[in-house]
């Protein structure tokens, strides 16, 4: 058997052995990744309905590459970059995530469905209930998102980069997404990937600085309520008309993100006008649809030769140092809050401002309920988680519409 | 305007627009019912639910209105009885 034959035969190995060592070390790298990712979302550390796919499909992308008609490396899964219409429209007829990849995640429409799902899960009458404090939170939690900027600008990156990366401080998968395809088309798949990556992290790592940021004797602090407060039920229409006012008024400053306000906003009216069916089919099979297509094109995108651009180190620090300071702006935020209502506010709520809905908001109750299982703070907790969607989507419109203006 | 300038006005029209999102909401929850108390502790409702409390008591006291001069099980007098015969 000679060479020529075996690379026919076994195209996988041949393409391996004969690439560039750094790519065929990467290509490993992320084969042995993908399984760590399913390993660690089997066992709950990480995010399981987007890693268990999003791992496959990195895995399975590094290890099936094969050599294409033209002589170059590729595969039958998915061709990112294609920009031309005649190849785009071959290539719809070949690779078989293409049809997937082209007319749900590159034009950000996956976002929006995940984000549709998102607001048919929102209960917004916790914002309702302390309006200021959860919008305050909420925008000490944007810290990284705001910080990250000139951060990344001295590491070299443009304006229109730095502001998509520094929208993972914002910890919201579907604004990141969307402020990358709109700012930095070239690098939106890394940012993409390296946001969903640590979105997953939130849950493991947040927790360790809450207990750095806030002593033992806060962290368990029970919140009194008023008994007005406590009883005050808010009705469906209430919510709805909230939804809809709010909506159409965000839409109307920024069109540029009217998508998103329009899908998480639907999500509400959904939600709060009892159409049950439409709800159960948008917060199930849509919302873990669209979840699970998400997590198997980031990991399918999770390609050796479209990850090794000299940016993307950058990136993943950048990502981690947004995240950190959201966190920190949030637990500051939580402090000062604390400093307001004279001692009857736990600061660690403030971190729930990290809209990664509910995951921050179920980890500060995990973390407070250790201390004082008697504490319940939740309720604020989620009003400031939910409050953090919306303050991400009006920084998201801010980015996008201001951004260009100054770059 | 350079990029520092730029940076700052987008923080401050993050926290602007938040606020006034704030305020939105704010001015919604003042038409939010506090079911639990409504009839023990008016004062405590919003001014959307006493004024509907108000128009519900004016519609059935209307329908009481009706009822007593319409119904056929209505009380009458001879001058009503008159009445109707005409």
């Amino acid at each position: 058997m000679n060479n020529s034959t075996f690379a026919q035969l076994f195209q996988g190995i041949y393409t391996l052995l004969t690439s560039d060592p750094l790519i065929a070390f990467t290509r490993i790298g992320l084969i042995l990744l993908g399984m760590l990712l399913i390993y660690l979302g089997r066992k709950g550390v990480l995010e399981a309905l987007l890693m268990i796919p999003m791992g496959l499909g990195m895995a399975t992308i590094n290890a099936a590459t094969m050599i294409m008609p033209d002589g170059q490396q590729g595969n039958l899964f998915v061709d990112a970059m294609l920009t031309d219409t005649d190849q785009l429209l071959g290539m719809l007829q070949i690779d078989f995530l293409q049809p997937i990849y082209t007319f749900t995640f590159s034009n950000g429409l996956i976002a929006c469905l995940v984000f549709m799902g998102i607001g048919c899960l929102l209960d917004i009458g916790y914002i309702l209930r302390s309006p200021f404090v959860s919008m305050f939170l909420a925008f000490c939690a944007e810290a990284g998102t705001f910080l990250t900027v000139p951060i990344a600008l001295l590491f070299g990156l443009t304006l229109k980069e730095a502001a998509s990366i520094a929208m993972v401080g914002g910890a919201d998968g579907p604004m990141v997404l969307f402020t990358s395809l709109s700012l930095a088309k070239d690098l939106f798949v890394p940012i993409t990937v390296v946001a969903y990556l640590y979105l997953g992290l939130t849950y493991g790592g947040y927790p360790y600085l809450i207990k750095l940021m806030v002593p033992k004797r806060l962290r368990g602090k029970a919140i009194i309520r008023d008994a007005k407060t406590t009883t005050k039920v808010i009705k469906s229409s209430t919510k709805l008309w909230f939804a809809v006012i709010l909506c159409v008024i965000l839409c109307l400053l920024f069109p540029v993100a009217a998508p998103l306000f329009f899908s998480l906003f639907m999500g509400i009216v959904i939600r709060e006008s009892g159409l049950t069916k439409i709800r159960e089919f948008i917060e199930g099979p849509l919302l873990y649809g669209s979840t699970f297509f998400l997590g198997l094109l980031l990991g399918i995108l999770c390609e050796a030769h479209l990850l090794l651009n000299p940016k993307v180190l950058k990136l993943l620090v950048l990502g981690i140092i947004s995240l950190f300071l959201s966190g920190v702006g949030g637990i500051v935020g939580g402090y000062i809050m604390y400093f307001i209502k004279r001692g009857n506010f736990n600061p660690a709520i403030g971190i729930a401002g990290v809209s990664c809905v509910p995951s921050t908001a179920k980890v500060v109750q995990k973390e407070v309920a250790k201390v004082n299982p008697n504490a319940m703070v939740l309720p604020e907790a989620l009003g400031a988680n939910i409050s953090g969607v919306i303050t991400t989507a009006i920084i998201t419109g801010l980015y996008i519409t201001l951004i260009p203006l100054l770059s | 305007m350079n990029m520092i300038e730029g940076m700052l006005i987008i923080v401050g029209l993050a926290f602007v627009i938040s606020m006034l999102v704030a305020a939105i909401i704010w001015l919604l929850s003042l038409f939010i019912a506090n079911d639990n108390n409504q009839n023990e502790e008016q004062e405590h409702s919003s001014l959307y639910d006493r004024i509907k409390s108000e128009l519900k008591q004016f519609e059935s006291f209307q329908k009481l209105y009706r009822t007593y001069w319409d119904g056929k099980n209505a009380p009458t007098n001879e001058l009503i009885a008159f009445f109707h015969e005409q």
